[in-house]
């Protein structure tokens, strides 16, 4: 009987001794240096439903970096799906588009200083002054009215849907589309639109030259054969100057971009075209080749114009960010990011 | 007790055979699981457990109750089942010996399976592809509603209540005379399923409550037969379900507004005819599944639908003595519909299998042979062989080994989906091996099984979905090396006039991907495989009253394929106790069922809150009246 009390008691306490041989979690990254002078944040998207969007942050002085740091230093996730970072000062607002909310942080410390929630599937944040910025939406009708000082939604512009990234100039400020034709004017003292001017299908992204001219991209509509194309607008008279048919194939084009400079542009589609503002015709070769990589989006570092482009390689596993020399094309240096590298800081 | 279970079952399966070979009249077991099983791990959930969740989900005893890992969303959300490391689609699900499998996504949703909706519940492990068919890689789950004749009057009604606004009814009119048995069965679930939780996942880690949960479920089933003489036996089963479940927010969402909708009808008719040394089954099924995903705020509404219909014949003839024959014949016809396929699409299985089952008189050994060839859409499937055995050692005490190739093929959506579908998929196949032993030793009412089981499983041709130009395309890239070792023990024994049974279980598994686009992902576990499950459950039983108590423990889960992220593992404890009063013909039968006791946070998928402490009770009224005792 003795045995078997011992056997008993064996039984009911085994689970528990798997229990204390778990393995440890991996040790935590030391906060990076987050002070030092030049540096990139580059956020992840992260796969949809898995909530492991994270900022990678590497310096490029000191060779520092951290491939989560908002986990590191606030241990929590940051969300799930992240679309884009814009800093305001000292603040680095975060947009969680399936997390229906934008994540403050110190861009010094990372630390967490706070949530605006209450969107339906935000996309980008637009300062507009000190204390309001818009939001955009890809599923809501409305552009929302951010109070910056309060963290809250305070209003909403009504408009056709999928709004994506959108620019001001003086009190106007430019809207993409990504279901319309149009491009939209609102006018942000009474925060409303004012006005549209047609263009392209589906407009995405946007840049402005040093002339003050604004170059809109417009993806098209693949499955209905509608071709990518560029726009250069005049916004102050809302004319569209030139159009430039991207006529290569029936793909996804994105990521409209300037250089430093504001001369010269870039945009993508599998692999990186660079085209000055003053060229008459689109470039039919590719400035840096895709090749086997899987190109999810690019950015210009604004201090030296290095040629930043993520690879998502297959949207699973951890992405990596490649630069490139804007003069050459070289590839300069690699950055291990977390899962789907898609928008960029850079201090 | 089920670990018992497991070498009872196998004496079990030693008497239906020998019955098969007696041709004894009231054996009437009908498929092909239970004639030619031998040399398998089997898990059979035993009546003290269909018992005490019987106003349960098949999710919510397997998890309590077995050393399956089952990752569901949230309280009331899908549930999935893994078996030995293999996925969801590599469980075949049979009901009645019917595969019940989604054939657009080859998921089984557990969660929508009512305990007391089934009479028998075992779980097969490894897959015998050769005897089940497609999708039986990493084991099977029998589902089986066999007849009861001569039982009379069985009517019962119940009530349950339980936390977070969960109601449910349910009522069963059985009657059975010597010839005819008929059997419905209904239930009404209603749930809000608001459970409180620490957000740790949100800023300041607020307090929140789970949004978006609710569900409504009902169903219907039917188990009918008759047994038009000797020779001939109709039976016919019907089960009918719908459920609108709200699919909830992760802990990283503000809220979600989306919901699905599920509903079912399978329906089977079979004839058995037997004579003296053979057995003859002819049976067909129709199922029909229909689905809705709704997202409000995205605006997205899409359905989608499948029916197949399934028709198989087969025969079982003695040779000589102790030496069985099984040849048999199955089509299935499935077409489905999609918003996101081109047109309506559909599939054709075609099979032939024989098996050759065969002891000896004292029934120191029993094996089991068996092939399978198979043709589909995409041609034929190359040859299916499984070879199983039990040999006895020594007293109750049996060696048992087991070896198949397996095989999955690909689902409607990995052939059909718009854009990206690839029509040219090869199925997925592998050989899976096994060997165990399994001992009973009985002192006086004292009894202790024992079961020790080790595993090999390789599965190649793996269907990954991989982004191709601007949509995502599924490719048979990935190869799978799933290998382990599990022990289960049982022990019953009397302290005065109450019962007590013990039953731990553990389970270990290193499932890694051998070959893959992903290089970070080779040699890693596979994600949400945890590599150690294991279960303990304890029972008492005195008089009417009965009481169970449980842990489950589940080890870290790896959420990325290179194994870089991970959830926490968790250690969760359940009670389970029911009373029986009985007045003369009526049964009163108080049940409550507490889980989570120790209010312990967890997670099965990664930032899906679960709900901390919660608790179901009911009363369960039961009236029999036995027509006629049993000859």
């Amino acid at each position: 009987m003795k045995n078997l009390t011992s056997f008993i008691l064996y039984c009911v306490l085994f689970p528990s001794i798997f229990i204390s041989c778990k393995k440890d979690t991996p040790p935590v990254v030391t906060n990076p240096d987050i002070t030092s002078d030049h540096g990139v944040f580059i956020v992840n998207e992260g796969n949809y439903q898995w909530s492991n969007a994270s900022v990678t942050y590497y310096n490029f002085n000191d060779g520092k970096y951290a491939e989560d740091v908002f986990d590191d230093v606030n241990h929590r996730p940051l969300g799930d799906v992240a679309q884009s970072i814009r800093v305001i000062g000292e603040k680095a607002y975060i947009v969680l588009n399936n997390s229906n909310k934008i994540e403050i942080v110190n861009t010094k410390t990372f630390a967490s200083l706070g949530v605006i929630s209450g969107f339906t599937s935000p996309r980008y944040l637009l300062p507009i002054n000190s204390t309001k910025a818009y939001v955009s939406d890809l599923y809501s009708n409305r552009i929302s009215i951010v109070d910056l000082n309060n963290n809250t939604i305070t209003g909403s512009i009504p408009c056709h849907g999928s709004s994506e990234e959108m620019l001001q100039i003086n009190s106007t400020v430019v809207v993409t589309n990504t279901r319309t034709n149009y491009l939209y004017l609102i006018n942000s003292d009474i925060d409303a639109i004012v006005d549209s001017i047609q263009l392209g299908f589906a407009s995405n992204s946007l840049a402005l030259d040093k002339n003050g001219k604004l170059w809109v991209m417009c993806v098209g509509d693949a499955t209905n054969s509608i071709k990518a194309s560029i726009h250069r607008v005049d916004v102050s008279t809302k004319t569209v100057e030139q159009s430039f048919q991207l006529n290569l194939s029936l793909d996804i084009w994105d990521k409209l971009r300037i250089n430093a400079t504001k001369d010269t542009l870039y945009y993508m589609c599998k692999g990186i075209f660079q085209m000055p503002i003053s060229s008459a015709t689109s470039p039919i070769a590719t400035f840096i080749p895709q090749n086997t990589k899987l190109f999810h989006s690019i950015a210009i570092n604004p201090f030296n114009n290095t040629i930043f482009v993520a690879d998502a390689i297959d949207y699973v596993q951890k992405g990596k960010v490649y630069y490139y020399s804007s003069s050459s094309g070289a590839l300069l240096g690699t950055i291990n990011t977390g899962v789907i590298p898609t928008d960029f800081y850079f201090y | 007790m089920f670990l018992l279970l497991l070498c009872k079952q196998g004496f079990a399966q030693h008497h239906i055979e020998d019955s098969i070979h007696q041709l004894s009249p009231v054996e009437v077991s009908s498929d092909r699981f239970s004639h030619t099983i031998s040399g398998v791990k089997i898990e059979k959930m035993d009546t003290n457990s269909l018992h005490l969740y019987q106003n349960a989900s098949l999710h919510e005893m397997l998890s309590q109750r077995s050393a399956l890992y089952i990752k569901s969303n949230g309280i009331s959300g899908l549930s999935s089942v893994s078996i030995r490391g293999t996925g969801t689609s590599h469980t075949a699900v049979l009901w009645n010996g019917f595969n019940i499998q989604n054939p657009m996504n080859g998921g089984m949703d557990i969660s929508l399976i009512p305990v007391n909706f089934i009479n028998t519940i075992s779980v097969q492990y490894n897959g015998m592809a050769a005897l089940y068919g497609s999708g039986a890689i990493g084991g099977a789950i029998h589902l089986a509603n066999e007849p009861e004749f001569n039982k009379g009057i069985d009517i019962s009604l119940g009530g349950m209540y339980g936390s977070f606004g969960n109601y449910a009814t349910n009522i069963k009119v059985g009657y059975s005379t010597k010839n005819t048995a008929f059997s419905l069965k209904a239930f009404y679930h209603q749930g809000k399923n608001d459970f409180p939780f620490i957000n740790t996942a949100k800023y300041g880690s607020p307090k929140a409550k789970q949004n978006n949960s609710a569900l409504w479920s009902y169903g219907i089933i039917s188990d009918n037969a008759y047994k038009i003489n000797d020779k001939n036996q109709l039976s016919l089963r019907i089960w009918l379900q719908e459920s609108t479940r709200q699919l909830p927010s992760l802990m990283t969402q503000e809220f979600v507004n989306t919901s699905q909708y599920d509903n079912f009808l399978r329906s089977a008719l079979e004839w058995m005819n037997k004579g003296r040394n053979y057995k003859l089954f002819v049976r067909t099924a129709v199922l029909i599944d229909t689905y809705r995903y709704k997202d409000s705020d995205k605006q997205i509404h899409s359905a989608s639908g499948t029916t197949a219909s399934v028709s198989e014949s087969e025969i079982y003839f003695k040779l000589f003595p102790y030496h069985t024959m099984n040849v048999g014949m199955h089509y299935t016809y499935t077409f489905g519909y999609c918003d996101y396929y081109a047109h309506k699409q559909s599939q054709q299985e075609i099979s032939a299998f024989i098996s050759y089952s065969a002891s000896n008189k004292r029934d120191n050994w029993r094996l089991n042979l068996a092939l399978r060839e198979e043709y589909t859409n995409t041609g034929f499937v190359p040859i299916l062989p499984s070879f199983s055995m039990d040999i006895r050692l020594y007293k109750e005490l049996f060696i048992y080994i087991n070896a198949s190739r397996n095989y999955r093929i690909p689902t409607l959506n990995d052939l059909f989906w718009f854009p990206g579908g690839n029509p040219n998929l090869k199925p997925e196949n592998g050989y899976a091996e096994e060997i165990g032993i399994k001992h009973t030793i009985l002192w006086d009412k004292t009894r202790l099984n024992y079961s020790l089981s080790a595993y090999n499983n390789n599965i190649q041709n793996w269907i990954v979905w991989l982004p191709n130009a601007t949509y995502w395309s599924p490719q048979n890239i990935q190869s799978v090396w799933s290998r382990g070792v599990e022990a289960s023990v049982g022990l019953d024994f009397p302290i005065s006039r109450c019962m007590l049974t013990l039953n731990p279980k553990i389970a270990y598994v290193k499932a890694t991907t051998q070959k893959s686009n992903n290089p970070t992902a080779i040699g890693h576990q596979l994600i949400y495989t945890p590599e150690l499950t294991s279960n303990m459950t304890i029972t008492a039983s005195y008089k009417k009253f009965l009481f169970s108590f449980n842990m489950e423990y589940v080890s870290t889960r790896y959420t990325s394929p290179d194994n870089s992220e991970s959830v926490e593992p968790y250690l969760i404890g359940n009670i389970q106790a029911t009373k029986e009063f009985q007045l003369k013909h009526i049964s009163f039968n108080l049940f409550c069922n507490l889980n989570n006791i120790w209010n312990t946070t967890f997670q099965t998928i990664v930032w899906q809150a679960m709900p901390g402490f919660n608790f179901k009770t009911g009363l369960q009224i039961n009236f029999k009246q036995n027509k006629s005792p049993k000859s």
